[in-house]
């Protein structure tokens, strides 16, 4: 997956992926590689800042916690309220414009 | 320092106080569950802490974005907390006020009093008690500290000092009304809009009186300000925003320009960095050990002219690391000459020139001169060596 094509899509990513259930860094990029087959493949450069901005931003909340493995916390991230309200936008805003180049382009809708 | 500590260091250059320690702990939990993950697969530690750090990526790629969202300006935010506001007040005085400064207390102070080891990791502490027992061993681990510390970090500004010098200096600042502390609007004479000034992730609670770190307050204001940043003197200068002027520490703990102006440049060369063919350089701010130098370089400009050195010396070392970087020192000319700390094989006057000396792994340094007249657009002007004078 190209870098840039990713830029576009990471918020709504990162905020789908916590929709489930609050994950943190490492679930997020092992969630994301099965869910896609590999197509994305994030790196932790990218990842951890994206995460401190949408946590800036508001939209998620992070969290140190244990594991039950034991050694230092990890970072749990969760959706806030207004991180749904945002996931929600941008998934309607990603629909509609999928749908859009899909009737350019054609293919199943 | 073992190779985990280093890269969590790396990866969190630029950032600083609370937001440093969570980034550093953040990253230092998802590497070691990537290191556990490796040694499930049967991975010795040594090799599976070699594999997580490879599959971290770049320390310095997580730093650049690190510092992108942790400096930018909180827009978002601002639009929250200007709802409602207090008017801390408008006066004018023609004296320029000055702002106390201390001594940052999280950084090392590089002394190993019993004080010292009390607030230490005991990780920390225990090693350093082995070290000290050793003869000689005092000055080497003081030494040691002195080499890595940066004095970038060390002076921190009494905020209710700053607010009110620039109060005093006919500068209106508001603080928002859900306070954050470190978060404050300026409206600067001469300006029409008030502009944010988000200190907020750089301020420190000491003993109940808040601070914030001096060269962020340089960088947040060069990236900013409606108005012209510059600096004055070299020691506690003199910090003019337009026509407004505000002195910057006092003699009990001084201020220092050149700080403030490799700061300024650290900030620079992350957003606009210097490049060979377009492939950036990485240049970093280096630390000085007080009082090492090993060469000088003759140049005839006036006492008090700024200068930027970059060397290759770590990426030319005999044996380098494999995070040599190139860095960068500020330099102010006195009678007529530039104290280095390197040993010096050759001066080259570009980029390129420096890249080709690092190839044939020859230590080479390049001479900017440093304009400083607005620091929001710092202004650096390569030196050609035919006006420079080696003296070994």
């Amino acid at each position: 997956m190209d870098a840039q094509q990713l830029k576009g899509h990471l918020d709504l990513l990162l905020l789908a992926s916590l929709e489930p259930a609050p994950r943190y860094g490492g679930q997020i990029i092992a969630d994301v590689q099965a869910a896609t087959d590999g197509y994305f493949n994030l790196r932790e450069g990218t990842l951890y800042p994206a995460l401190h901005r949408l946590e800036k931003a508001g939209w998620i909340q992070g969290e140190f916690q244990l594991l039950p493995r034991g050694g230092s916390p990890v970072k749990v991230y969760t959706l806030t309220p207004s991180g749904r309200d945002e996931l929600k936008a941008q998934r309607e805003a990603f629909e509609r414009f999928s749908h859009a180049v899909r009737g350019i382009i054609g293919g199943g809708a | 320092m073992n190779e985990t500590e280093r890269y969590l260091r790396q990866a969190t250059r630029g950032l600083s106080g609370q937001a440093r320690r969570d980034a550093q702990q953040e990253l230092r939990g998802a590497i070691e569950d990537k290191v556990w993950r490796f040694t499930l697969l049967g991975l010795p530690e040594e090799k599976a802490i070699r594999a997580a750090l490879r599959d971290l990526g770049d320390p310095h790629a997580i730093a650049l974005g690190f510092t992108q969202v942790h400096t930018l300006p909180k827009a978002a935010l601002a639009a929250v907390l200007a709802t409602t506001a207090t008017l801390l007040g408008v006066q004018a005085l023609a004296q320029v006020p000055t702002v106390h400064a201390i001594a940052d207390p999280e950084y090392q102070s590089c002394v190993y009093d019993e004080a010292a080891l009390q607030r230490a990791s005991i990780e920390d502490a225990a090693r350093w008690r082995r070290q000290l027992a050793q003869p000689g061993g005092r000055a080497r681990l003081e030494a040691a500290c002195q080499a890595t510390t940066p004095s970038l970090g060390n002076t921190l500004l009494r905020l209710s000092d700053l607010t009110s010098a620039l109060t005093k200096t006919g500068v209106q600042v508001r603080s928002p009304e859900r306070r954050l502390d470190g978060f404050l609007y300026l409206t600067v004479p001469g300006t029409p809009e008030e502009q944010t000034l988000d200190l907020s992730e750089y301020t420190r609670d000491i003993a109940g009186e808040i601070y914030v770190q001096t060269w962020s307050l340089i960088n947040h204001l060069r990236r900013t300000s409606g108005v012209s940043v510059r600096l004055i003197g070299q020691v506690n200068p003199v910090l003019e925003l337009g026509k407004t002027k505000i002195q910057l520490g006092t003699s009990a703990a001084p201020v220092l320009a050149t700080d403030l102006y490799a700061g300024a440049l650290s900030d620079l060369l992350h957003t606009q960095p210097l490049s060979v063919a377009d492939k950036p350089l990485r240049i970093e701010y280096g630390f000085d050990v007080p009082g090492q130098v090993r060469s000088q370089i003759g140049i005839d400009v006036p006492d008090g002219t700024l200068f930027m050195v970059i060397s290759n010396a770590a990426l030319t070392a005999p044996k380098p690391s494999t995070d040599a970087v190139y860095t960068f020192r500020i330099r102010v000319a006195q009678g007529g000459r530039i104290a280095t700390p390197f040993a010096i094989g050759s001066l080259v006057h570009s980029t390129s020139g420096l890249v080709q000396a690092t190839t044939r792994r020859q230590p080479t340094l390049l001479v900017y001169r440093f304009d400083t007249r607005d620091l929001r657009t710092p202004k650096l002007t390569p030196v050609p060596p035919s006006n420079l004078k080696l003296h070994p």
